[in-house]
């Protein structure tokens, strides 16, 4: 198996491996941080979306677009432990928190009309490379909950 | 050079991946004679298992590009599909303004790099279709109560065009990425939240002429008492039909909590203490506070458009913005069960300011939103209706 490795084709093996290997390695870790760094990302669109769609079906109960606290926790909690009561605890990606979480409600003739829920400033540590996403990923759906400033938010 | 591969090859196809002796030709000979061409053995093998690194790469960096592509281009069209569906009110108008709803809701892809172009939109009045494109409405358009959004994000391929070549040359420079989302009007039959706390009566008794199913009797832009007159003395113009529909005492239409601070949060804040759900038998209580006109009033108020009497009125004021339209049970006349619900429209804030002796009136408008009530409904059943995702 290793006859090749014979006097004058010393030295152009060891290139060959030197060069060969050093592809080698480049492609394995890049197959590998790409693949990471993408799989996490798919996770957060998930949560991201998971959360802009419970934003726009829970009951609104601020009288402005600026949401009552309760009504944030609730949604940032769906976004980064799947679950709005905040029960679970474990964060759907490696560091995320609920203050990654942005909660945006756009009002229209005084009502709320759209719920857009974005990452702020998480970083995704991939192995290689640290990636911060701002404003990524970022879902906006429209407001199908009830309109209702009367209610207490309980989470 | 051209020798060398091909012999390389034919060794590594045949005993390559199995034999760990010494290989031997097919033909019988031992591989001695093939050794003096050896140079550039594992730069031929590199180049082989170039492909299938690039392969690998290929599938980590274009398909896992292609995941979140399409996960992206999901909640986009899910989000776009809700969004139009809000927005048909049976009308081509309506069509036209649910397909720019759809295509200008703010999303991307890519890493929300690109914004989504080339979305088709279409409506229907069934889940399965026809398919009618949104760009050039159905005329009419009444029942067009579904609408399916296409989205697509033409992705580039920064690997797999290796693997194409050597597959055979066929293209795989780039893939589109396809999302379906179907949302449509439903019926709510059950409400947790946002049911106003009056419940007018049905015609579905034998003074009323029987109207078991809906609409129950009810005639649109007509009006119907929500709160009956304490002394049962005077009733609204729809209600006139009927000589049941006089009630007095302590049914006079209130149902839910009779406590002044909860009245305010029903009527003007959608608050409600319980769920409600067609079949049940109505939970009415006296509840007539006299607190509730000034409630009355400021729900109209939080409305852009206080003033308008009629409907058709209301909605062609760009200022509206639907707390005026409300959703009451609706209460049988036989037996005070909740036969199902109904849209009603509020009147300008000068007529709910009497005393709490007279009755109130609202406008039955046949058809509403719940959650944006600021568009009538596209047909189909009367009552309020939810927008869903239905596929």
């Amino acid at each position: 198996m290793f006859h090749r490795f014979q006097s004058s084709r010393k030295g152009s093996a060891i290139v060959e491996f030197a060069v060969g290997s050093g592809l080698l390695i480049l492609a394995f870790s890049g197959t590998f941080e790409f693949g990471y760094a993408f799989y996490i990302y798919d996770n957060l669109q998930t949560a991201v979306n998971n959360g802009a769609k419970y934003a726009s079906l829970r009951t609104y109960d601020s009288n402005s677009s600026t949401p009552s606290a309760c009504f944030t926790t609730a949604v940032q909690d769906m976004v980064v432990y799947g679950d709005p009561t905040g029960t679970n605890t474990t964060p759907v990606a490696p560091g995320l928190a609920p203050g990654n979480v942005n909660v945006a409600v756009t009002f229209s003739n005084g009502v709320p009309s759209q719920m857009t829920v974005s990452l702020s400033s998480y970083t995704l540590r991939a192995v290689f490379a640290n990636i911060v996403l701002s404003n990524k990923p970022q879902v906006t759906y429209p407001f199908l909950g009830d309109y209702a400033p009367g209610t207490t938010c309980t989470q | 050079m051209r020798r060398m591969v091909r012999v390389v090859h034919s060794q590594y196809a045949v005993a390559g991946p199995i034999c760990k002796k010494e290989p031997i030709m097919p033909d019988g000979r031992s591989r001695i004679p093939v050794r003096r061409s050896e140079r550039g053995f594992v730069l031929a093998i590199m180049a082989l298992s170039a492909v299938a690194i690039i392969g690998c790469l290929g599938l980590a960096v274009d398909l896992g590009h292609m995941y979140i592509a399409k996960n992206e281009a999901q909640a986009y069209a899910d989000a776009a599909a809700l969004a139009g569906a809000l927005k048909l009110d049976g009308s081509g108008a309506g069509v036209t303004n649910a397909k720019n709803a759809a295509t200008g809701l703010n999303a991307g892809w890519n890493f929300m790099s690109n914004s989504f172009s080339g979305t088709v939109v279409e409506v229907a009045t069934s889940a399965s279709g026809p398919w009618t494109d949104a760009g050039s409405p159905p005329s009419p358009a009444t029942n067009y109560t579904y609408l399916r959004v296409t989205a697509s994000a033409p992705l580039s391929m920064y690997f797999m065009p290796v693997i194409g070549a050597f597959a055979g040359g066929s293209s795989l420079t780039s893939s589109t990425v396809k999302a379906v989302a179907v949302a449509a009007q439903l019926p709510q039959t059950t409400f947790n939240v946002g049911a106003f706390p009056f419940a007018p009566i049905a015609f579905d008794g034998a003074t009323g002429g029987g109207n078991v199913s809906a609409p129950w009797g009810f005639v649109v832009g007509q009006q119907y008492t929500m709160r009956y007159a304490a002394n049962g003395g005077s009733e609204c113009a729809g209600d006139g039909a009927d000589s049941n529909h006089i009630k007095i005492g302590s049914a006079r239409g209130f149902w839910g909590d009779n406590s002044a601070a909860v009245v305010a949060g029903q009527v003007a804040g959608d608050l409600q203490e319980e769920s409600l759900t067609t079949g049940q038998a109505l939970p009415g209580v006296g509840g007539a506070k006299t607190t509730i006109a000034g409630d009355i009033v400021s729900r109209i108020d939080q409305d852009g458009d206080t003033t308008d009497d009629t409907y058709a009125a209301y909605l062609a004021n760009p200022a509206h913005n639907g707390r005026r339209v409300i959703t009451m049970p609706i209460q049988s006349e036989v037996d005070g069960t909740v036969l199902g619900f109904g849209t009603f429209f509020l009147l300008d804030d000068a007529s709910y300011g009497h005393g709490g002796n007279s009755n109130w009136c609202a406008i039955y408008i046949g058809q509403a939103n719940v959650a944006d009530s600021s568009n009538p409904g596209a047909g189909g059943t009367p009552g309020p209706y939810q927008v869903k995702l239905v596929q």
